[in-house]
């Protein structure tokens, strides 16, 4: 049985896996490396505009989905996600998950044309990293929509006791008690009373299991 | 469980803990399966959260870099068609079977020269052509003053003509926004030629059965008339060639 210290190195057990080159464009949206973001525009906009424009879609079409996905490995860059194949293959893979499915809440599916050999080998080549990250997004969005769920007041203490000062440390809660000019020992219960909310909305969505 | 939990939980994994205290934590964790859900649950959310929720001005940051990014790309990427790269296998009956698509290829190439030009978008230049309501010279409200909506139309429609049909397609939407009824008309119609010009056929016959199934609009008629041309015989022939 897996014991609490286990789970509290979780978190860590990510990064074992062997990083790509290609890691470096992660790690630039990661920091918001603006000059090393347009590169990836450079370089694979055209790929990710050409398969949505032979299917159904448009430049525009192609550029949302480009920046959607963008924002996605952002996030998970935050959380220490590793690329363990090409950044071309990967991107080409997702992008095209992504399209399907859009296509499909559109009932247009039928028509895709994306199956060739090249596809294929993509498709097998960033599968791990493609599917890791499809199930971060989806853990994502939902506790997000749990967060949503609850007051204004909430989501502001939790919002201060997660955020982390320039050092890389989180605040106190005397430093959140005196932002919010409240009382030390007000603000533990009430952020313990917010984060007990938070959980307890997760739990009675079914989808927790999956997390 | 108690809400003082989740506060303990926090100071547990930011290491603000006592010993004593941590030991106590880690034994009723090893020792719960309850509490240790609630603890894993709350470790999920917070790993999920934090960076995002606590510092939720970088990723505004990276949005608005990349909305400039997807201008600045969007019609250089619309303009230009790139192969994927293909994976190469030599092999000798491969060899035999790209001579013989080639003779294939030739022999295709011969009929479509002899079959009558029917596709999508000689259909929507043919049609756009026939309209006068969409000339892209006159004024559309009648006043001197020209909208916004009116301009975004004008400029889609002058892309349309050059055949640059994700431009047209891109200005009419933009122009769709706080235009007027019966621009509206105008726009979509416009719209409906844009995507079929652009090959995109379901997505136009789509717009042209909303446009042909709305009884107030000048182009239902038109509308109808084209998706007859779509799907006839000679469309789909042209269409696979």
């Amino acid at each position: 049985m897996p014991t609490a210290k286990t789970y509290l190195n979780g978190i860590k057990q990510t990064s074992h896996k062997v990083q790509h080159p290609d890691q470096k464009y992660i790690e630039a949206l990661r920091t918001n490396d603006m000059i090393l973001v347009e590169d990836i525009y450079k370089n694979y906009g055209q790929m990710i505009t050409d398969l949505v424009k032979k299917n159904n879609g448009n430049a525009q079409d192609a550029m949302d989905l480009f920046q959607e996905v963008l924002i996605i490995l952002h996030r998970y860059s935050q959380e220490g996600f590793t690329l363990t194949c090409s950044l071309k293959s990967f991107l080409y893979t997702l992008c095209k998950r992504r399209w399907i499915n859009e296509l499909k809440k559109k009932g247009r599916a039928e028509t895709l044309k994306v199956a060739d050999i090249s596809d294929l080998n993509f498709a097998e080549e960033s599968k791990e990293s493609v599917e890791g990250t499809e199930m971060y997004d989806q853990r994502f969005r939902f506790c997000k929509e749990k967060f949503n769920l609850l007051s204004p007041g909430c989501k502001e203490i939790i919002q201060l006791s997660w955020r982390k000062q320039e050092d890389g440390k989180y605040c106190s809660w005397k430093e959140i008690a005196e932002e919010l000019d409240m009382s030390y020992a007000y603000i533990r219960k009430k952020a313990s009373q917010c984060k007990a909310r938070l959980i307890e909305l997760a739990r009675k969505d079914p989808g927790f299991k999956n997390l | 469980m108690t809400s003082t939990n989740h506060t303990l939980f926090e100071d547990y994994l930011r290491g603000y803990i006592s010993d004593e205290e941590k030991k106590r934590l880690e034994l009723v964790l090893d020792s719960s399966e309850t509490e240790r859900e609630e603890f894993d649950l709350y470790k999920t959310m917070r790993r999920t959260l934090s960076p995002n929720i606590g510092n939720p001005y970088k990723e505004r940051e990276l949005k608005e870099h990349l909305e400039e990014l997807g201008k600045k790309y969007t019609h250089e990427f619309s303009n230009e068609v790139m192969e994927m790269p293909v994976v190469r296998k030599a092999g000798y009956v491969r060899r035999i079977l790209s001579v013989a698509a080639s003779f294939t290829l030739v022999g295709l190439i011969g009929i479509a020269a002899m079959i009558p030009k029917n596709t999508s978008k000689a259909l929507a230049q043919a049609y756009v052509y026939s309209s006068d309501s969409t000339a892209p010279s006159r004024s559309v409200n009648g006043d001197n003053l020209i909208t916004s909506s009116e301009e975004y139309y004008l400029s889609g429609m002058q892309a349309f003509k050059e055949h640059k049909y994700e431009t047209a397609i891109i200005s009419t939407r933009k122009a769709k926004v706080g235009a007027s009824p019966e621009l509206i008309q105008e726009i979509e119609w416009l719209m409906a030629l844009s995507e079929l010009g652009l090959g995109n056929d379901a997505k136009a016959k789509e717009l042209l059965t909303e446009i042909s199934t709305d009884t107030k609009s000048d182009f239902s008629g038109e509308a109808k008339e084209l998706l007859e041309d779509l799907n006839g015989i000679m469309h789909r022939i042209s269409s696979f060639f």
